[in-house]
């Protein structure tokens, strides 16, 4: 695993990986709206059933990706390895998104469901301040210039928001909330297998399509730097040709 | 649970599954765009390196 550290090894490596990735993720997407269309609608909800399979594998996403962000900063900040902070930088806006998709779809949901966009309860308020956190954590990439510097404050913003991520999960059990409990457990689930199958499927597909985008975004940062450092060598070689230039001509100029 | 017909229930369906597939493709398109942007720069770069050699 810290083999693929070198962004060289990397890029090889994900070369290759990248078709197969983007082809999954299709296919898996493709796979699960289907499924999603023909499984049953729930006896209560109808059609709106079919919104929870996109709103619990987006919320999923959110917070394994912050998790995933999290650990990738602390590798980072520990073993020094280069691809690891570009990889927590990377995720971060992923997981924005799909925080914000939780959000907007539980809103859907919730008013014909709940009969509310909005409740300030413990499940609802503490996916908003996940979503405040990558907010946060990608304005310090992008405010503070120094990318060292940078990965260190954002390993203190990506620990801190860390807590937030048990609450999430424990939220609907630890205090009264509208937001029902969870549907799936290592015990056993309540969801009827014609919806779960559908459900599962979509979770994937999500899991996959982080993925994708998660190595497209480094391969795109790895550039970037490279770029950036091709740039500043082009211009310490030019700042060093003017010098000797500009020496060149003063002594042309001294008198005898 | 609000009573609400299925013509309104089909609508927050729709609605969801078009602002999922907004954000995923926009998403999707951003982190392209970016990428061939960025190729295109180190690619332009190493280009005038070879012609500078």
């Amino acid at each position: 695993m810290f083999g693929l550290a070198n962004p060289t090894k990397f890029m090889r490596f994900s070369g290759i990986l990248l078709p197969y990735l983007i082809i999954t993720t299709l296919g898996l997407f493709g796979w699960g709206l289907y499924m999603v269309f023909t499984a049953p609608e729930d006896y209560l909800q109808g059609p709106l059933s079919r919104i929870l399979y996109v709103h619990a594998p987006s919320a999923y996403l959110a917070q394994a990706a912050y998790v995933f962000m999290a650990l990738a900063n602390f590798t980072g900040y520990i073993w020094r390895h280069p691809l690891a902070d570009m990889a927590a930088k990377n995720a971060a806006p992923i997981g924005a998104t799909f925080a914000l998709l939780t959000i907007i779809t539980g809103m859907l949901w919730g008013k014909p469901a709940w009969g509310t966009w909005w409740v300030w309860d413990a499940r609802l308020t503490s996916v908003f301040i996940l979503f405040i956190m990558y907010l946060g954590y990608i304005a310090i990439w992008q405010v503070i210039e120094d990318q060292v510097k940078a990965a260190r404050v954002a390993t203190i913003v990506a620990a801190v928001g860390l807590i937030n991520i048990p609450i999430i999960k424990f939220s609907v059990e630890w205090w009264n909330t509208l937001h029902q409990p969870a549907s799936l457990t290592t015990s056993g689930s309540a969801i009827h297998p014609s919806m779960l199958t559908a459900l599962l499927i979509m979770f994937a597909a999500f899991t996959f399509l982080f993925t994708s985008l998660l190595f497209i975004s480094i391969r795109t940062e790895i550039n970037r730097r490279r770029a950036r450092a091709m740039e500043m060598r082009i211009l310490q070689q030019n700042i060093a040709q003017t010098n000797l230039s500009t020496r060149a001509a003063i002594n042309n100029q001294e008198p005898d | 649970m609000e009573f609400l017909s299925l013509t309104e229930f089909t609508h927050y369906v729709t609605a969801v599954y078009t602002l999922v597939t907004i954000g995923v493709l926009g998403l999707t398109g951003y982190i392209l765009i970016n990428s061939q942007k960025q190729r295109a720069r180190l690619r332009r770069l190493q280009a005038n390196k070879a012609i500078n050699k």
